[in-house]
């Protein structure tokens, strides 16, 4: 094979892979951008390199090993912020928007008034102990990793995810909503540890032993599962240790439970695992029109996410049309306003993205996705209304989640003369 | 306030772009996301491959244009400012993985797969350790001038280098990568039958 060949394969291989595109994922990209300036971070590295003498190369080149090598080897760093931290890795968050920033971009966001305890960092991940209040957490999915987090007598195992964790001590409730990722709960649940999922919303009471679980993405509440018998010690101290005997995976989301397809896995669980090419192919297979026209509920949110997870835009704003056309009303049809607002966007269509986000607010205005439906519409109306429009969105925006992400940005646009 | 064209941001030049960036508008950042994500991202992914995760390096980079804004002599050439803050982002992520390798003596890459199972992805990956081995210029000025398709002048200025320079580290490159792939009998096989998507 000639020299010329090679090379010009090779291109052709990688620029096939590598369409100069972003989809709706990639959009992400954006958001993240947007707090990144409204927080005025600035990059990490120095652009380029300025180096004089070779000594001096030398030294920086030393330098930079050591900064490179530092966090892959070596256990984990953390910083807080604007919180602080004590004797023993003891977090107090005195502001609204505390962090702890690990040394692997992994982050942990901290209402105020919550109490984090840094256990203990390891070179693949940290052990926290969440005493009270609600954090924000952005686990960075990396090999091995290995992280948890303690809140009262339940435990969180997570390797790489997004969710938002609440222990109220007074209530012994613990309060789990899985945005990405997948983790396992470990602790006085009925039936055993409980394998999360993106989209699940978990509620537990250590008390009584209830344990509920509702997959917000496919709407349909799947379980609310009591405690079956739990028997209850109370130690001498007050404290109360607990087990509970449920059927054993008896908790578990309605994604599960939907319809199985050619390969006998539903299409929600193909999607939770990453399938999401074999989800479309299964309804190219089945013919789309009939797909749109027949699924379930679930099935259609299932092809809706697929498709916007494989860019397959076109596709996902035809099962989110076919969602709001067949189940009006329902909470899947209202969250597909969200999804085609966040479509709309991601193909320039400003005006059409603030239309369904507006449609999302009116149909649910107190939905999962409202605090970034109103975040977004506030970062998109004002080219297409005016300044007055944007202010009124920013004012509601802090009015209703002072402390959200978009938090920053509303305020700039309130101070903006 | 800049205003708007009926178009939308899509019928903005690049100088408006720089005038509503260096103005601190809040729309600032959707504007130069939607106009320029798409090809920084091409870049990186071209220059790395599929094994890689470039997310980090995409907000360096759009971090770095907002940081260095005021740096744009000539606002409408903000096409190539953001091409040379790539190729110095990837020039530096280069070496911060030959350092990564160095320290680690070799052992982060996971293992290939076995000939009989090359695929394209495959493939790429195996092509993709060949251009691991070259140094952060010549890889960098490699991808610049094949994936990228940029002139040697361009590449050259875009790397603070000299023209003769670049043609060398780009041969350089070139040899290198043709004499390790050539002594992958899976890989020049697999090359041989390849036709790109779209080629008789």
């Amino acid at each position: 094979m000639k020299p010329q060949e090679i090379i010009e394969r090779f291109v052709d291989l990688a620029r096939e892979a590598s369409e100069d595109r972003i989809d709706s994922t990639g959009q992400a990209g954006l958001y993240r951008l947007e707090r990144a300036l409204s927080r005025s971070t600035r990059p990490s590295r120095a652009f380029g390199y300025r180096v004089g003498g070779a000594a001096l190369a030398a030294a920086l080149g030393l330098t930079a090993l050591v900064l490179v090598q530092f966090p892959r080897d070596r256990a984990l760093t953390f910083e807080v912020t604007p919180s602080c931290v004590r004797d023993g890795g003891y977090v107090v968050s005195k502001a609204a928007d505390g962090q702890v920033r690990f040394s692997d971009h992994s982050d942990v966001g901290m209402d105020r008034g919550t109490r984090l305890r840094v256990s203990s960092v390891e070179v693949h991940g940290a052990h926290l102990m969440l005493e009270a209040g609600t954090l924000h957490a952005s686990i960075r999915p990396r090999p091995k990793a290995r992280w948890s987090i303690d809140a009262g007598p339940y435990v969180v195992h997570v390797t790489g995810t997004e969710f938002d964790l609440t222990w109220k001590v007074e209530l012994q409730t613990l309060d789990l909503r899985l945005r990405s990722g997948s983790v396992t709960v470990e602790g006085p649940l009925a039936g055993g540890d409980v394998h999360m999922i993106a989209g699940d919303h978990l509620v537990a009471n250590a008390g009584d032993g209830s344990l509920s679980i509702v997959d917000e993405r496919h709407a349909t509440p799947s379980q609310d599962v009591p405690s079956a018998s739990p028997k209850v010690d109370t130690a001498p101290s007050g404290a109360a240790t607990m087990t509970a005997s449920a059927p054993a995976g008896g908790a578990r989301s309605a994604s599960a439970a939907a319809m199985a397809h050619s390969s006998g896995v539903a299409w929600a669980t193909r999607v939770a695992r990453g399938s999401f090419q074999a989800v479309i192919d299964d309804a190219q297979r089945q013919g789309i029109d009939r797909v749109l026209t027949e699924a379930s509920q679930a099935d259609l949110a299932a092809l809706a996410d697929a498709a916007r997870y494989a860019h397959s835009q076109d596709l996902a704003r035809r099962a989110l049309g076919a969602q709001r056309a067949r189940f009006p009303g329902s909470v899947l049809a209202r969250d597909a306003a969200f999804f085609l607002g966040g479509l709309a966007e991601s193909g320039g269509d400003d005006a059409g993205s603030v239309e369904w986000y507006e449609t999302y607010l009116r149909e649910s205005p107190d939905g999962a996705y409202a605090s970034q439906a109103l975040g977004r519409k506030m970062m998109l109306v004002e080219p297409i209304r005016g300044t007055d429009a944007a202010r009124t969105a920013a004012a509601e925006y802090l009015r209703r989640f002072g402390d959200g992400p978009y938090a920053p940005n509303a305020r700039k646009l309130l101070q903006t003369q | 306030m800049i205003p708007f064209p009926e178009a939308g941001a899509s019928g903005l030049d690049d100088a408006a772009v720089v005038r509503i960036l260096r103005a601190g508008d809040a729309r600032a950042p959707r504007v130069v996301w939607n106009r320029l994500a798409p090809m920084v991202r091409g870049m990186l992914l071209r220059s790395f491959g599929p094994e890689h995760d470039i997310d980090d390096l995409i907000q360096e980079v759009f971090l770095t244009l907002f940081n260095r804004i005021e740096t744009l002599r000539e606002p409408q050439a903000l096409r190539a400012f953001v091409i040379t803050i790539t190729a110095h982002t990837i020039r530096r992520e280069v070496r911060r993985k030959i350092a990564s390798r160095w320290l680690h003596l070799g052992t982060t890459q996971g293992a290939l797969a076995r000939d009989a199972d090359l695929d394209s992805r495959e493939a790429l990956v195996r092509l993709y350790r060949i251009l691991d081995r070259l140094g952060a210029e010549e890889r960098t000025a490699f991808a610049l001038r094949f994936f990228e398709g940029l002139e040697i002048v361009e590449i050259a200025s875009a790397l603070g280098i000299s023209p003769a320079t670049t043609k060398r580290r780009i041969a350089h490159a070139w040899t290198r990568i043709v004499t390790h792939a050539q002594r992958d009998g899976a890989l020049v096989e697999y090359l041989s039958s390849y036709r790109p998507e779209g080629a008789p």
